[in-house]
């Protein structure tokens, strides 16, 4: 969990104070900004010292409706109970038509759309519509895969509107910030949102949207056209529409952004949607669930009344309505996230403020314990200072080149990433060596002898594991200077096993990476615990290291094993691995 | 080299060597053994080195003379090596196999005497044993030069610092959990109720695997259960291939959620130290794989107030912060959900915890039906700061002269 939680997708974005004070319908104090905004679940991440806009990280990726300076504003005047309860959106009855070809179904199936009349733009209304078009696009769309937003000046479009496809040869049109007129491919080869966006339409069919006048609305969701996808401050009517693959998605976002633009004073407008059957759109419906307020009661720990309770909601923009001692909760149709009565309950803890309450520390009575494998691994560690080695820790990613070829080994089948970022980091290390001789080559200027070791886990494939493979544990400790040899490591070894009680024996082996005669494998119990000897000269060039190197790998889980069967112990599990 | 006789010397020295003794016995005469036995001292000595020079035969009973040699070189090297003259080396070597003489080996005495009233610059153990050191000066050094550098073993200073937390951790009654390295999505991302659509699951923001591929989902009551949660909650169709494929862990969660599955103990309180990755691109700010330390909280009279708590109590305990100041945020795993920042006395204010009640839909499907909290620390962070450390590639150092530099106190 925590800042690095995946999901930090989180949308980023810039709104002006005055801005957000004018819609709020109040000043608000430096002091309580910050707090203020944390009820929008916005976090206030400095201000812009050039432009004075504040610089915003909304927190919560599921409410695409607080990603824009009028969903804030609309909660901030619930927050400081100016405007509360569910707001209302009257949609009137709209005339306009969006004919859908059964031709888009294969290439981007649906389409909802809205008109927003009577709107007086000036530059910031637009800044931030631009801004949440592309936010929503971006992470709530998933990089306007699964909704794109288009927004047109209405008074330039004759209806009906039609969506449909065209092959490369059969249209073009001048996309925004161009003043060319361009095939659809052409746009995807040449026009920067092209080259972003084209690999969502790269069929031989491409979705427009079209008037009746046979002017090109846009080719979603790549780019809008010149002539009527922009809006200025002359715009006074729009032509919203949101494309994609999921009807949930597409919904919502249309939902946000014309209730951002009526919060502006747009008057909303159906359309028409006629594919088959006739839809319209925007359905900014209500939801609603029934609440037991002792539910909220115990859950936030908190001793509120029921009235006090209804206030909280009202102000989180709900409408609360007592039923049978419980109440009804009923949101509005741009928030799509109530899944659980805890998203209400949360929502209710936000607006009583999570730092308005006492923390409280439960008082159960566990006893604390480490897994006694990391306890060993602590003291193994302990061991490797007390030889006089300097503890390092690497990377579990690292590439076969390291693993395999600079070890002049054969190469193995191994865990590797599909999607690296560099080729350096594209597979789990399945051991040690090589990790702490790449240490080795970067300190090539550092004071000599160097004596060092890490345990540290490797990855190892395992037909029969649920994972198809285990995490291997081992230590690898290396000494290197101008004269060492084999007998340096082969006396840390025997301090490091007579200290750790593991009788073993040394027998002669032969490993590419070793010097033939000057290896030995390190034997208890009967099995090959791990291997020591002198780093072969070849391998000693193929990491550019100067000096000779003597090294020695074992397994930390053997050893674990041999421990704990001299106690008498059965073998702790190290991880829960379910073996089929 | 000094040599002197031993006590066994002196006697052969005043009374002949035990077989010349035995030779001027016999020279009266043969004898029955007993009768010689009761006669010569070392009889067995006398006997042994009598018949190696081949000076009697035993016959019969009875010893008798062959040979009465006129010297005894053996003798005579006893005697002047007991003046203090030169001997022959072989006879030496003889002398010493038959433990008559012994090396003076430390003339400590002597030694030490040679030194009184001189400066010393050695304080040597003849000196301390002889207490002649009482009439030596001992040299001063300038001990205003600093000593030559050595450089000891010691921890790297990320992996103290980890299992510092790990032990503050154990003190507050935490249980350590681990986990696989390499995870099924089913682990890392579908029992934590997020959807497969969720962006995070995106190529661009997890590892995936080329090989192995796909793993084993686990057993069928969860695999049913995190179904129907997801197509419930998230409305789309959930496929079991999406979560059968393996992936590096890339939140430390995994642990927590197969933890869940495999039981709990209730009350509870479980933590971890996860290795993650993520596709970053390594950066004075990003690692491409770190540690989160985090865990769960399990008990049915858990509340809210009570994760704000725990919180508040990681702030004070493992950050060292006198104050804290918490903020909604969103997991999407985790209903409510609170981010914590911790006010430490020298490092000011820092992003130090989040944490949430892990949904219900994510419990009820890994068979728990208790309240639970799900944590976790920004330990990365607050190493950082406590190291002293401005590149976060630091705390996976890869210099040996800065980690030799390294302090170990912090």
């Amino acid at each position: 969990m925590l800042r690095r939680a995946i999901g930090e997708t989180m949308p980023k974005i810039e709104i002006a104070k005055a801005d957000l004070e004018a819609l709020v319908g109040q000043e608000i104090r430096p002091k309580d900004l910050e707090e203020l905004l944390m009820t929008a679940k916005v976090e206030l991440e400095g201000v812009d010292a050039a432009t004075g806009m504040l610089k915003l990280d909304c927190k919560d990726t599921n409410r695409p409706d607080l990603w824009c300076v009028e969903g804030i504003a609309r909660q901030l005047r619930g927050s400081l109970d100016r405007e509360v309860g569910a707001p209302n959106y009257n949609v009137t009855k709209g005339k306009v038509v969006v004919e859908v070809d059964k031709k888009v179904a294969k290439v981007r199936p649906l389409v909802v759309g809205a008109v927003i009349r009577n709107l007086k733009f000036n530059d910031l209304a637009i800044k931030q519509l631009i801004q949440l078009q592309e936010k929503v696009a971006l992470t709530w769309g998933r990089k306007r895969r699964d909704a794109a937003i288009g927004v047109y000046d209405f008074d330039k479009i004759k209806a009906p509107i039609r969506y449909t496809t065209f092959k490369d040869n059969e249209i073009k049109f001048i996309p925004l910030e161009s003043t060319e007129q361009m095939s659809p491919k052409q746009i995807l080869e040449r026009h920067p949102k092209g080259k972003e966006y084209g690999h969502l339409i790269a069929g031989s069919d491409f979705p427009i949207l079209i008037d009746a006048a046979d002017n090109v609305l846009s080719m979603p969701p790549v780019i809008n056209s010149a002539w009527t996808g922009k809006v200025t401050e002359q715009t006074k009517n729009v032509f919203v529409e949101v494309t994609g693959w999921d009807e949930r998605i597409v919904s919502l976002a249309l939902n946000v952004v014309v209730t951002a633009l009526a919060d502006r004073g747009g008057k909303i407008e159906s359309v028409t949607i006629k594919s088959g059957k006739s839809i319209v759109t925007p359905d900014l419906g209500s939801s609603s669930v029934t609440v037991d307020p002792d539910q909220i009661r115990k859950f936030l720990g908190l001793q509120l009344s029921d009235a006090e309770i209804i206030k909280l909601l009202e102000r989180a923009r709900y409408d609360a309505k007592p039923k049978d001692e419980k109440l009804v909760c009923i949101w509005p149709g741009y928030r799509a996230d109530v899944m659980h009565v805890r998203d209400i309950i949360e929502d209710a803890g936000i607006l009583f403020g999570y730092n308005e309450m006492q923390p409280d520390v439960p008082r159960l009575h566990t006893p604390g314990g480490q897994t006694i494998f990391e306890e060993f691994c602590v003291q193994l560690k302990e061991l490797g200072i007390g030889l006089g080695f300097q503890e390092i820790m690497t990377f579990i990613l690292t590439n076969k080149e390291n693993l395999f070829r600079k070890m002049e080994s054969a190469v193995l089948p191994i865990t590797e990433i599909a999607n690296p970022v560099s080729a350096n980091w594209s597979a789990m290390r399945s051991w040690l060596t090589p990790s702490v001789l790449e240490f080795l080559a970067k300190n090539m200027h550092v004071e000599y002898p160097h004596r060092v070791f890490e345990v540290g886990d490797c990855v190892m494939l395992d037909e029969r594991a649920e994972t198809r493979t285990r995490t291997l544990r081992q230590i690898c400790m290396v000494a290197t200077d101008t004269k060492v040899g084999y007998q340096d490591l082969a006396s840390v070894l025997d301090a490091l096993l007579r200290n750790l009680g593991i009788v073993y024996k040394l027998q002669s082996c032969s490993c590419p990476h070793y010097i033939d005669g000057r290896a030995t494998e390190i034997i208890a119990c009967e099995n090959s615990i791990g291997t020591l000897g002198e780093i072969h000269p070849q391998v000693l060039n193929n990491w550019g290291l100067g000096k000779p190197v003597t090294a020695l790998e074992l397994s930390v889980d053997a050893l674990w094993e041999l421990v704990s069967k001299k106690r008498g112990a059965p073998i702790p599990k190290k991880h829960v691995h379910k073996v089929l | 080299m000094q040599y002197r006789l031993t006590e066994e010397g002196k006697d052969y020295l005043k009374h002949g060597l035990p077989e010349q003794q035995l030779c001027i016995l016999l020279s009266k005469g043969t004898l029955a053994l007993d009768d010689a036995k009761k006669r010569v001292k070392s009889f067995s000595v006398a006997l042994a080195w009598a018949k190696q020079k081949k000076l009697v035969t035993f016959e019969g009973g009875k010893l008798a003379l062959v040979k009465h040699p006129k010297d005894w070189p053996e003798q005579a090297a006893l005697a002047a090596i007991a003046k203090g003259e030169e001997a022959h080396t072989e006879l030496i070597s003889t002398l010493l196999k038959r433990r008559l003489v012994e090396e003076v080996r430390d003339d400590i005495k002597s030694r030490a005497e040679k030194l009184v009233g001189s400066e010393v610059g050695e304080l040597t153990s003849e000196l301390i044993s002889t207490g002649m050191w009482r009439k030596v000066t001992i040299k001063p050094y300038n001990v205003t030069a600093v000593g030559t550098t050595i450089h000891s073993g010691k921890r790297q200073p990320y992996g103290r610092f980890l299992d510092g937390v790990r032990k503050k951790l154990i003190s507050l009654g935490f249980n350590e959990m681990t986990g696989p390295l390499v995870e099924s999505e089913f682990w890392n991302f579908d029992a934590l109720f997020q959807p497969q659509g969720h962006p995070a699951r995106d190529w661009a923001d997890t590892y995936q695997l080329s090989n192995p591929k796909k793993g084993s989902l686990p057993a069928k009551k969860f695999v049913g259960a995190v179904r129907s949660a997801h197509e419930g909650g998230w409305k789309y169709k959930w496929s079991s291939e999406k979560a059968a494929q393996l992936m590096p862990r890339a939140q430390g969660t995994a642990v927590s959620a197969r933890r869940l599955a495999d039981g709990v103990d209730v009350p509870g309180k479980y933590f971890c130290i996860a290795r993650c990755f993520r596709p970053d691109v390594l950066d004075a700010t990003h690692l491409i794989e770190f540690n989160q330390a985090e865990g769960i909280v399990i008990d049915p009279s858990l509340t809210f107030r009570n994760l704000l708590g725990i919180l508040k109590m990681f702030a004070v305990e493992v950050a060292g912060a006198e104050q804290v100041k918490f903020m909604p945020d969103y997991y999407p795993f985790t209903e409510p959900s609170v981010q914590m920042s911790a006010k430490h006395p020298e490092l000011g204010w820092i992003e130090f915890g989040g944490a949430g009640i892990f949904r219900e839909e994510l419990t009820n499907a890994l068979g728990v039906h208790e309240p639970v909290i799900a944590w976790g620390l920004g330990i990365d962070r607050l190493a950082m700061f406590k190291l002293k450390i401005h590149d976060i590639r630091n705390l996976f150092s890869q210099d040996l002269e800065w980690l030799r530099n390294a302090s170990v106190v912090n």
